[in-house]
This record gives C-alpha cells, sequence and structure tokens, in this order.
C-alpha cells in the first residue's frame, strides 16, 4: 500500500490495551474508535473513545472474533485504519486480507506474513535456514506420528499448538503414557483459542529462560531491535512479571540474540512492529517462534528505549521509515512488568470472575500503571482475567524493584482474587533478586512459601464474625473508639 | 467475651473475642492476640495483629445458584484473603458444642467434584454407576480459553453425574457425586 496518512483509527480490542491504543491515538491527535460486545457495554475503553460500535453478544466468538462485525464497524465509523490489539484477531490473516480489501490500514504485518508467522512450524524452518539456531522438534503431525517423534526426540516432550500464543495449548508429558491425554488436551485447548487444533512436539529444555527480542521492520528493508525482555517468571506457562534488560544475559550475549531476531524477521519478510522469541539455556540461545503483534509486556521496552511502539506501528503502517536507526536506539536503566489479573494465585492461579468492588492505584516516580480496572468492572469467562499491568522503571533493577513493591503495596483491588499477593512474594524472592531463575521458578518456589496460618485465619474470621454480631462499623471516623462501644454493648446484652 | 468455632477447611478452630480498650483480644488455643481492626474499604480491612500489619480482603462467596451463603445454619462463611491465601472459612457462635451438622452431613453424600469456577462443561468422561480411581478425569470444564480436567478426589463409584457435556456451569456447582 502507498504511504498515506492515518487520521482515525478503530481499536479491534477490549481491556487494558484497547485503552493504550486510544491514548497513543490521543497523543498523536487520532480519532480513536470503540468496539464493544454486550458484556463490554460499560467497558473503560468504551468510554474513553470518540465513537463506540456494538459488535455482538459476549462471548469472544459472536463479537471480538467476528471479522463481519469488526469490519463492518470500520467502515461505519469511517476509520481508516484498524489496531487489532493483542489477542482476538491480532494474528488473523484473513481479517488483515478483510481489512485491506476495504481499503483499510491493518496496523500490524501484513495478511501474508501474519500467515507465515502463524504457522510456528514453518516459522521454525525459516529462522533455521537464516542461521539462526532452533531447538530439536517436529513439523505439525497427528497422534500417531506423535506418539513415534516423542520417542525419537525423548521424554519429557513438550507439545505445542501450531497456531499457538499466550501459552495455550502448551503441554509437557513427562512419560509416554501421558502423551495421548496431553494431546486431547492441547488440542482442545488449540481449537477453543484459535480455532486450528494442529500442534507439534520440541525437546523439553530442563531449566531454560524465555527471553524475547523486541523488533521493528519498515517493510523496506530496514530492520531493528530495540532490546531484549526477560520472561522467564510464568504460570500455566502464561508470563506474569517481565523485565528489560534481562539480568541473565552478558553484552555480547544481548549482541548476537538481536542479531539472531533481526536475520529471522528478515528471513519471514516481517513489517511492522513485532516480538522474537527466544530459550535461553546458560549461554545458549534457541528460537522459538515470531509474535506478529505487540506484545503484552511491550512497556517495558518503551520505559528503556524512550520509544512509543504503538506510535511507531501506526508510523510503520502509513508507510513511513522507522523513526529511529540501529545506532540510535538506546537501553537505559531498568523497567519490570507486574501482571495484575482476577486469579487465585493460592489456588492454581485459576481464574475468577466477579465484580470489582474497590480499587486503589499506585503512584510514585517511575510508576506507570496501564489498565482497564474501576470499580464495578465485572471481570467476566468470555475474556482473560488480566485487568493492569503496573511497571515500573528506575535507574537501577534493585530500585526498579524497590519502586515495585512500594507500589503493589499501595495498590488494593477488592472483591475478586489477584496476582498482587504472588507479586509481592516474588519481588522478594532471593531468586528474583538475584536475577537467577528460570521459567521453572513459580512452579519450584511458589508453593514452597510460607505456609496457611490457619490461627491467623480464625483470628481473622472471628474478627469479622464479632464486628457482624455487635454492629461495629469499622469505618473511619466511627472506627475511632468503635470497640470500646461494642464492649459496652456486649456488657449491657 | 464472645466465642467462635471457625471452620477452615478440615480444621476447627476456637477463638475468643473480647474488646480490651480501643482493640479487640482474641485468642486462639490460649494465645491471645491484640488486634485493631479497620475497615479501609467495602471489602477490604486491615488487621493490625500484636503490631504487624494485615491486609484482609473478603470476596462474595463462591456458590451455587440459590444456595444460602450467609448465616445457612447459623453460620456465617467468608471467602477471605489474607496474606496470598484464599481461606473459606464457617464461623458458628459459640465453642465446640455448637458446632452445626455442616461438616458431619457432608461425608454421607458422598464426595462431591466441584466446578472451581463458572465455565462450560465441554465434556463428561465418566458415567453414573462407573468405577473411578483417583486422580481419574472426570469432567472438562473451559473457562476463559482455557481447559482444565477435573479428576476424582478418590476412589469410588459415580453415584450422580449432575451435569451433560455443553453445560454452563457456575463456580463451586456440583458436577459428579462420587460415593
Amino acid at each position: 500500500m502507498p504511504e498515506a496518512e492515518i487520521r482515525k483509527v478503530l481499536v479491534a480490542n477490549r481491556g487494558e490495551i484497547a485503552l493504550r491504543v486510544i491514548r497513543a491515538c490521543r497523543a498523536l491527535g487520532l480519532g480513536a474508535v470503540a468496539i464493544y460486545s454486550d458484556a463490554d457495554r460499560a467497558a473503560p475503553h468504551v468510554r474513553a473513545a470518540d465513537e463506540a460500535y456494538r459488535i455482538g453478544p459476549g462471548p469472544a466468538v459472536e463479537s471480538y472474533l467476528r471479522i463481519p462485525a469488526v469490519v463492518d464497524a470500520a467502515r461505519r465509523s469511517g476509520a481508516d485504519a484498524v489496531h487489532p490489539g493483542y489477542g482476538f484477531l491480532a494474528e488473523n490473516p484473513e481479517f488483515a486480507a478483510a481489512c485491506a480489501e476495504e481499503g483499510i490500514r491493518f496496523i500490524g504485518p501484513p495478511a501474508e506474513v501474519l500467515a507465515r508467522c502463524g504457522d510456528k512450524a514453518e516459522t521454525r524452518r525459516a529462522a533455521r535456514g537464516a542461521g539462526v539456531p532452533v531447538l530439536p522438534g517436529t513439523e505439525s503431525l497427528d497422534d500417531v506420528g506423535a506418539a513415534a517423534e516423542a520417542l525419537r526426540l525423548g521424554y519429557p516432550v513438550l507439545i505445542k499448538a501450531a497456531a499457538g500464543g499466550g501459552g495455550k495449548g502448551i503441554h509437557r508429558v513427562p512419560r509416554p503414557e501421558d502423551l495421548l491425554a496431553a494431546l486431547r488436551l492441547a488440542r482442545g485447548e488449540a481449537r477453543a483459542s484459535f480455532g486450528d487444533d494442529r500442534v507439534y512436539l520440541e525437546r523439553w529444555v530442563d531449566d531454560p529462560r524465555h527471553v524475547e527480542v523486541q523488533i521493528a521492520a519498515d517493510g523496506r528493508g530496514e530492520i531493528v531491535h530495540l532490546g531484549e525482555r526477560e520472561c522467564s517468571v510464568q504460570r500455566r506457562h502464561q508470563k506474569i512479571i517481565e523485565e528489560a534488560p534481562s539480568p541473565a544475559l552478558t553484552a555480547p550475549l544481548r549482541d548476537a540474540m538481536g542479531r539472531a531476531a533481526i536475520a529471522a524477521a528478515r528471513a519471514v519478510g516481517y513489517r511492522n512492529v513485532g516480538t522474537v522469541e527466544f530459550l535461553v539455556d546458560g549461554d545458549a540461545f534457541y528460537f522459538l517462534e515470531i509474535n506478529a503483534r505487540l506484545q503484552v509486556e511491550h512497556p517495558v521496552t518503551e520505559l528503556v528505549t524512550g520509544v512509543d511502539l504503538v506510535a511507531w506501528q501506526i508510523a510503520i503502517a502509513s508507510g513511513a521509515p522507522l523513526p529511529l536507526g540501529q545506532h540510535q536506539i538506546a537501553l537505559r536503566g531498568h523497567a519490570i512488568e507486574c501482571r495484575i489479573s482476577a486469579e487465585d494465585p493460592s489456588a492454581g492461579f485459576v481464574p475468577w470472575a466477579g465484580r470489582v468492588e474497590a480499587v486503589v492505584l499506585p503512584g510514585g516516580p517511575g510508576i506507570r500503571f496501564d489498565g482497564a480496572l474501576d470499580p464495578g468492572l465485572e471481570v467476566t469467562r468470555f475474556y482473560d482475567p488480566l485487568m493492569a499491568k503496573v511497571i515500573a522503571w528506575a535507574p537501577t533493577r534493585p530500585e526498579a524493584i524497590a519502586r515495585m513493591s512500594a507500589a503493589l503495596s499501595e495498590m488494593i483491588v477488592t472483591g475478586v482474587p489477584t496476582t498482587i499477593p504472588f507479586h509481592r512474594w516474588a519481588l522478594r524472592h532471593p531468586w528474583f533478586v538475584d536475577g537467577a531463575y528460570s521459567t521453572r521458578f513459580v512452579d519450584l518456589e511458589w508453593p514452597r512459601r510460607a505456609p496457611r496460618d490457619l490461627p491467623l485465619a480464625a483470628v481473622a474470621a472471628a474478627v469479622l464474625a464479632y464486628r457482624d454480631d455487635h454492629r461495629v462499623p469499622l469505618l473511619p471516623p466511627q472506627a475511632s473508639g468503635a470497640w470500646k462501644a461494642a464492649a459496652r454493648r456486649e456488657a449491657l446484652s | 467475651m464472645t466465642t467462635y468455632l471457625v471452620r477452615v477447611g478440615a480444621d476447627e478452630i476456637e477463638v475468643a473475642v473480647e474488646p480490651v480498650g480501643d482493640a479487640l483480644r482474641v485468642s486462639v488455643d490460649g494465645r491471645a492476640r491484640e488486634v485493631d481492626a479497620a475497615a479501609v474499604l467495602p471489602g477490604w480491612y486491615s488487621l493490625v495483629v500484636d503490631q504487624a500489619p494485615h491486609d484482609l480482603g473478603t470476596l462474595p462467596r463462591v456458590a451455587a445458584p440459590g444456595a444460602s451463603t450467609e448465616k445457612a445454619g447459623g453460620q456465617r462463611r467468608w471467602t477471605m484473603v489474607l496474606d496470598g491465601y484464599t481461606y473459606d472459612v464457617a464461623v458458628a457462635r459459640g465453642g465446640r458444642r455448637h458446632a452445626g451438622p455442616g461438616g458431619a452431613g457432608r461425608a454421607a453424600q458422598g464426595l462431591e467434584v466441584r466446578a472451581p469456577m463458572p465455565g462450560l462443561v465441554v465434556a463428561v468422561l465418566a458415567a453414573e454407576g462407573a468405577s473411578v480411581i483417583a486422580g481419574q478425569s472426570l469432567v472438562t470444564v473451559e473457562a476463559m480459553k482455557m481447559q482444565m480436567e477435573l479428576c476424582a478426589p478418590a476412589a469410588g463409584v459415580v453415584r450422580k453425574v449432575h451435569v451433560t457435556s455443553g453445560a454452563e456451569v457456575s463456580g463451586g456447582q456440583v458436577l459428579i457425586t462420587i460415593g
């Protein structure tokens, strides 16, 4: 497509990322159009936009994943571009193609690049061809083929969804007898998440780190990298804390991975902003996949580079060259992101649906809050439980950890359980403090945290009951002397 | 002084509460603690227990629709968030002799496999009358695009399958009873 100015952007997403993109539109002076499902009628992103279009009922397949409805909203609003955010239609080549057919710019890679990156097995092949190291693994295969190939690769083996992303459809298989059940789960998840149940196998690495490199390509042959993000703190194969730079990389390793990321991006003809994921095992690194979208954790890169990645996406989509060359990109300080999700960390991080009652947000120097989190927010089972991200920047890593700890101790969310207690634990853990952790950190160490304190829980429960029985208001300013009054009442009763 | 019997999971703990000055003296197993409590926000409290501050959150109870959650059988129930753990607690007024029949009745009804969250039943993997072993997959549920296999907590016979594939279930809803 020729160069053309973008004036109005339809944001084909919801939640915190929709707000993030709307903010970028505001900063650039562009119009912002929201879409919403029935479940999101009162959601923050709807209220933040200039225009909003209802696109269907709550379930994502009937709303945010329905290409004709989204394209129709774009056409009706007169938007000249669509930003897909992450998840939903962000990496769907049919959606990118449908936008292009309507003459609407898709703010992301072209359809053919999305199709290439969406086939993880094909991307692996392309990266290997470009001299980028990859892990031993297979193409997409059926269950019979999987049994044979798993034996060849050796157990434990990892099942991955070919159309994968976001940790969905990934299963570690410890023994041959677990393979069929794991394949069934992986295919079920892949079908539900991506409408595509193809899976492939990859060799399991025991204690790896997950490090990804942010790249940007203008489609004119210019590709730069913007440093890496360390994403090894994961639960359910999903990232929960990310930081930039990675405390594990030496300068030569960082340089080698940056060049490998650019080579992999070039091999698939990448265009726009994207992420090249690697597995790091000591001094060795292996290409995993290219995420052809803006990542959830993009803010840590923004804070250490000073780049607005959404603004870059829009600029590249409009046909402009990259705003900066490689030699102009410098990393400054350290950034950490904690994902605040409606989950119960004490019960296997199980997602929770419910209504957020009250919210107290953190603040202070170097604290950025990206969230769609208001009192009254309904967390529904239709969508991902991610509500917000807290990002801390400081000149050094220890200062960034300290700022983040302080921010999280200020933050309150009531009505649903959140990952905040997990983060407060993780930020104090010696492995995290030393930067010496792998993707097994949460699985190994979270169950070993301080045990449940049943007497203290009983004390708390009894205080709640006592407050009920004696009608102690507890709320300031009545709280002052409230217990004394309760004692008087108790004495009289 | 007010005495409570607090049930946390399988544990029953007797707690005595009495106001002392501006605070409460709360005794568990003969150990007294000074507790100062303040409401911060709806559903959020600050407890200072022997000078150590703790945040205490209360969550809406996860329960099957129609079930009475508050003061059922003279008990009050809360789901509390405390120091990174979530506790389901039931509190009855009085000591052990006042304990309600709730816990005892449960064993006679058999083991219940419940939905951990609201979601969709993707597959029912066991039929009524089937013998199952501990850890055997019984139901696959899906929520927020994640599938989870719910397993038998112990060996037994499937007494009742309460749901069918494709059913929408709420958090805490009983899916299968094992006898």
